[in-house]
């Protein structure tokens, strides 16, 4: 099957079946509100959710920047300097580990009500897919190429830009599968903890009022960036890749 | 003119000497073969021309010159084993990348000709992936000597292939690549067949260390081809280096 034909009956199929538990429970609309009303409630307020949407958009792309530059960065450093390998991975364990949620409060009480903490939330949640993939990519290349490279008396550059990062390339899009959609979804966490803008923010003011049809209206934005991020990914993988399908058929 | 000279050469992995006392010239134009079982030190031996590894003792020069300073100057071409392409570029990007690297403009052919001449005409946009392990390692010897290098280091390029196709591409080696040039070559092979075919002098290494047990000097004709293989010549030559290995290894 096509993957586009499997997102399209996805997306007919989960409308379709919120109908019919509607229609067959009949539950009340502050539990689970009707697809129309939901509708209804993103069409007369789209100009308070788009706001919201490009703070967390905002928030979510800078985070995602500044964790690629980082991360793409240390692990280029860490194939050309030995050591710094050993001297950051108890560093890189401990940004995986401790939970983000706490940092969250952390940050909020040091940094305020900026979008400072925001973006490092999306830092930490994105930095060690990205950092572990890059690195294991660069490391990933065929000894053989390397020692053509040699023979040919390559210099780092040519070696690193022409076969290192060549090498890395699947692996470095493999990290943007999960960690792009991390960015998002990071950013929305850390709204929820502090925030007054954004969608994260939108969830817990849509909570406090019980307004459900607010709230899944928040969820279907959510998710539909999350979405989408995940397939402008795939679609700059396919693009990238066109030597990988050639290769298949 | 001495293109490879080894002087003494010894290397040492650790406890294991896996070289001993190598003493070997190889003249300018030659084409030497190494034959000998595995472990014997054939591949470190062709490592220590091509600069890969250094000797742990002894004297390695490459037409007066160390190796690096060879490789520097891009007379060293190296045919592989294993196949050193990138997957994400096509057959002539790939060959393209040794121009790239080491900025020569072309070498005595463009990589459209080279890859002409090697019956990859049809498949210049082909990825590695694409092509047959034949037309892979035909790839593979193009990009290792499309810049023209005086010296061609190659490690047993036909290994991993079927007998007809082996037999198919070296008598293609000798007709495209060898004959009319000036190439120097040394040549790691386990085929004794394909040492004559393609040699000036074949040399038996003996395992652990790896020394020079004996040499053969082959004195047939050239241009070389399929019936060439079935002369009585080669046919001696082959029952001559076979006794020698099957002596070596079971003693007698």
């Amino acid at each position: 099957m096509k993957p586009w034909k499997a997102y399209l009956i996805m997306m007919i199929s989960l409308p379709v079946f919120w109908v019919i538990v509607i229609g067959l429970f009949h539950p009340p609309s502050f539990l689970l509100p009707p697809p129309k009303l939901v509708i209804r409630v993103l069409a007369e307020d789209k100009g308070v959710f788009w706001h919201h949407t490009k703070i967390t958009l905002i928030g979510a792309l800078t985070g995602y920047a500044v964790s690629n530059f980082i991360a793409v960065g240390l692990s280029i450093a860490f194939i050309y300097v030995n050591w710094l390998e050993d001297f950051f991975t108890p560093w890189t364990v401990v940004i995986k580990n401790v939970p983000f949620v706490a940092i969250a409060s952390i940050l909020v009480i040091t940094l305020g009500d900026t979008p400072l903490p925001r973006i490092i939330i999306v830092v930490l949640v994105t930095f060690f897919p990205i950092l572990a993939n890059v690195t294991k990519g660069l490391k990933s290349v065929d000894q053989v190429l390397l020692d053509r490279m040699q023979t040919l008396n390559a210099s780092k550059w040519q070696v690193f830009w022409k076969v290192r990062w060549s090498s890395a390339m699947p692996y470095y899009i493999a990290a943007h599968e999960i960690a792009f959609t991390g960015s998002i979804i990071g950013a929305i966490v850390a709204e929820w903890l502090f925030a007054r803008e954004g969608l994260g923010f939108l969830i817990v003011r849509s909570m406090s009022q019980y307004r459900t049809d607010m709230l899944f209206a928040v969820t279907l934005i959510a998710s539909a960036l999350s979405v989408c991020a995940y397939l402008s990914v795939k679609l700059i993988e396919k693009r990238i890749y066109r030597w990988r399908k050639e290769i298949s058929s | 003119m001495t293109a490879i000279m080894l002087t003494a050469v010894h290397k040492w992995f650790g406890s294991v000497h896996a070289l001993c006392n190598i003493n070997l010239k190889v003249r300018e134009g030659e084409f030497v073969s190494l034959i000998g079982p595995s472990g014997c030190g054939k591949t470190t031996l062709l490592r220590i021309v091509a600069g890969l590894e250094k000797p742990s003792n002894g004297e390695v020069e490459t037409f007066g010159y160390p190796p690096l300073e060879l490789c520097k100057r891009h007379e060293i071409g190296v045919a592989f084993q294993k196949p050193a392409l990138l997957a994400s570029r096509t057959a002539l990007n790939n060959v393209m990348l040794t121009l790239e690297i080491t900025g020569r403009k072309n070498g005595a052919k463009s990589p459209q000709e080279i890859l002409n001449d090697f019956g990859l005409g049809e498949f210049l946009n082909s990825y590695p992936g694409q092509l047959s392990g034949g037309m892979e390692q035909r790839v593979n010897i193009a990009c290792a000597m499309i810049h023209n290098p005086k010296i061609l280091l190659m490690d047993e390029p036909f290994g991993a292939l079927d007998m007809m196709t082996r037999d198919r591409l070296s008598e293609w080696f000798e007709k495209k690549v060898l004959f009319n040039s000036n190439k120097t070559v040394l040549f790691i092979t386990h085929s004794v067949p394909e040492a004559i075919f393609h040699s000036d002098r074949v040399i038996v290494l003996s395992p652990t260390p790896g020394e020079i047990y004996m040499e053969f000097t082959i004195n047939l004709p050239r241009p070389r081809n399929r019936m060439t293989r079935v002369s009585d010549c080669f046919l001696e030559y082959e029952r001559k280096i076979r006794e020698v290995l099957y002596e070596m290894v079971n003693g007698g």
